[in-house]
């Protein structure tokens, strides 16, 4: 499906604004027909990144590339991207059709064309009827499923899309979401997507690049990113994570929590210091004089699926997820698989997490 | 009837007593901690309101409607003020032949009323012109000076209005700033007082802030985002300004045109400083159907006019805004 030819290139791209660093020296690249998500707490830069990609900043240094050519410079208006943005901003003052016909108008289309165009996008979004509705008449849902529209109905080449499902309630983002992955695939456009949810950038995307403070730490397709984070901030961004301090005691051997384990990890050298990751629904439970390591269970929380225990052993508290309880109070065993626990390069310092809020 | 009212002084005392009454009772009603209904506290504020808007206008049917003499029911103020000979000769008659300018100039009640309109209308054009691009300018968030600007525009307004327009008096008069300025580079002096373009300079002077302000706050509460879609979308900044910014900012156009247009409408003074009793407003002919003539039957009749065509235009804008997104007063 993704085609390998590049269409967008940012190379090198710095942002300044009034002398704090928002973005520094961002390298990415964009494939065509590819969902790419641009994922990280607020303030990280994302929403820079795509504001750089539709025109709207411009980089203070670095170049932008669209199909190859230079467009660091150009305005919004002469760039074949269409923006979805975080409040819809659609037109107060025009009525449904006539905020989805904008952009046609603009580009003096003939009316039966500009009709034909705008039904179409009308059934697409599966808003069939509501043409004459006012905006301010419909729903977050709807307005957002208006504000895509109105996007998509220019056919660009790349939508940019910042965090377009922020203001929806849980299950109408989960619907939206299996939504806009199809229509991509459909109609063959290539997504720039914004978000601070990792699980709707795992859900939708295939490409995450994670960041952080104006930095990008990872770029990779949703199950790399999350089997195999490349450091601790990515690993607790993305999903849950038990992330201890540990000692690479010699290749394939790392001791945390007062144990040697056994791990597929190699060439980090001997006893040198590294962040272990692993996820809580790596660690199995086992009866008590088998584990690995064993310790008592001091609290349980029911999470739907699966129980959420947090396990004491003297040294650690893990917090494991299993489907099967284990009794507050109770003695158990842990044991972790090799390949599940990763070994990766400390942070410079203590991530900070912020997950929630806008930019 | 005998008119030297001794309102200020014992109104003064009524009010003054009034407040300290209210703020009396007040104390009490907190001390003791009775419930207090929240309509009590706007009672001096009904009674105000009573006394200084209510009682003036039933004052003005009164008037208008009755015979000044006999004090029965008449249409006779009406139609005096359409006779155009009516006037001309009661302030002939009572104010004497210094007012000989306004006979000859054939000074009639309809044509006043026509050329106010017209010197607010133009007023109100010449203010838009200004005032949006002005508005425009200030809300602009790139533009550092901005908020320089809306000082700017706000200082003059802590003078009085009467020594505003008498400042300009003082720039236009023949022997004024401007001609002296002129006269000391060799050039002609300018008769630049007493005439329309006087008057106009000096009632857009004074009510363009009433253009520029309800303007600005449209323009500075719109979303920005708007504006980037619309380029997202395909337009240039000209079409954005006329497709978005234009179009949104109505609610403080129509604010603003009421704000301005009435007070210009029913200004008086400016003409008179300005305009050197060349020209009269209606403003001023109301006046001096009060003041100078003695007539308030026909003066409370014209009020009566002033009012109904203020209320139409304020019917036509607020049919143009319904909501009264703008702030407008309307």
């Amino acid at each position: 499906m993704i085609e390998q030819k590049h269409l967008i290139d940012l190379k090198g791209i710095s942002k300044e604004f009034d002398g704090t660093t928002v973005l520094s020296n961002i390298d990415l690249y964009v494939r065509k027909n590819e969902f790419l998500t641009l994922l990280g707490p607020s303030g990280c830069g994302k929403t820079t990144t795509l504001r750089i990609i539709g025109g709207f900043e411009y980089p203070t240094t670095g170049t932008v590339y669209f199909e190859g050519k230079d467009i660091t410079e150009l305005p919004p208006y002469k760039r074949s991207v269409n923006t979805v943005f975080q409040k819809y901003a659609l037109f107060p003052h025009l009525n449904v059709q006539d905020n989805i016909a904008f952009g046609l108008k603009i580009k003096k289309l003939h009316k039966d064309e500009i009709k034909k165009r705008v039904n179409r996008m009308l059934d697409l979004v599966n808003l069939k009827g509501y043409g004459k509705r006012s905006v301010e008449s419909l729903s977050g849902g709807q307005q957002q499923r208006i504000a895509i529209a109105r996007a998509l109905v220019n056919e660009p080449e790349v939508l940019l899309l910042d965090e377009p499902l922020g203001a929806l309630d849980l299950k109408l983002r989960k619907e939206m979401q299996l939504e806009l992955k199809s229509m991509q695939q459909r109609l063959g456009i290539t997504f720039i997507y914004v978000t601070h949810d990792q699980e709707e950038a795992l859900t939708m995307s295939d490409t995450v690049v994670v960041m952080r403070d104006g930095v990008i730490l990872q770029i990779g397709d949703p199950k790399t990113i999350y089997d195999e984070p490349a450091n601790a901030f990515v690993a607790d961004f993305i999903g849950e994570s038990n992330i201890l301090r540990g000692t690479m005691v010699c290749d394939e051997m790392v001791h945390f929590s007062g144990y040697d384990f056994p791990c597929v990890d190699s060439g980090f050298g001997e006893n040198v210091p590294v962040d272990v990751v692993i996820r809580p629904e790596d660690i199995m439970i086992v009866g008590d004089d088998i584990g690995q390591i064993s310790g008592i269970v001091t609290s349980v929380l029911f999470k739907g699926v699966h129980y959420e225990m947090m396990i004491d052993t003297g040294e650690t508290e893990f917090k494991v997820h299993s489907t099967v309880m284990q009794p507050q109070g109770s003695q158990v065993g842990l044991s972790i698989v090799p390949y599940n626990i990763h070994i990766m390069h400390p942070m410079p310092q203590e991530p900070e997490i912020d997950e929630g809020g806008e930019e | 009837m005998n008119q030297s009212l001794k309102l200020p002084s014992w109104s003064m005392w009524a009010i003054g007593f009034a407040a300290i009454l209210f703020l009396i009772m007040c104390v009490i009603t907190i001390r003791r901690n009775h419930g207090v209904k929240r309509s009590f506290f706007a009672m001096p504020y009904t009674l105000w309101m009573f006394i200084f808007t209510i009682v003036p206008i039933v004052l003005i049917g009164w008037y208008a409607f009755t015979d000044s003499a006999t004090g029965t029911f008449t249409l006779n103020n009406f139609i005096n003020f359409w006779d155009s000979n009516y006037t001309v000769n009661k302030m002939y008659e009572q104010m004497g032949p210094e007012y000989a300018v306004l006979i000859t100039r054939g000074t009639v009640n309809i044509d006043i009323l026509v050329y106010s309109l017209w010197m607010a209308l133009g007023c109100t054009v010449i203010c838009l012109l200004l005032g949006y691009p002005a508005a425009l300018f200030m809300a602009d968030k790139d533009i550092k000076l901005g908020s320089t600007i809306i000082v700017l525009f706000i200082i003059p307004m802590w003078m009085n209005f009467l020594l505003r327009t008498i400042a300009w008096m003082s720039l236009l008069e023949d022997q004024g700033l401007i001609n002296s300025m002129l006269r000391f580079f060799g050039m002609d002096g300018v008769k630049l007082m007493y005439n329309d373009g006087a008057v106009l300079l000096g009632m857009v002077y004074n009510f363009l802030p009433f253009m520029v302000f309800p303007i600005y706050t449209t323009l500075n509460k719109m979303d920005g985002k708007l504006m980037e879609a619309a380029q997202d979308l395909g337009c240039n900044e000209i079409r954005t300004f006329l497709k978005v910014t234009l179009p949104l900012s109505l609610p403080g156009v129509i604010s603003g045109i009421t704000m301005v247009f009435m007070p210009s409408v029913t200004t008086f003074f400016i003409s008179r400083i300005l305009g050197g009793g060349h020209t009269m407003m209606f403003g001023d002919l109301i006046e001096s159907m009060f003041l100078s003539a003695n007539d308030w039957g026909v003066g409370s009749a014209l009020s009566l006019v002033m009012m109904l065509l203020i209320l139409i235009s304020l019917g036509i804008l607020r049919k143009a805004d319904p909501e009264g997104e703008g702030g407008s007063i309307a």
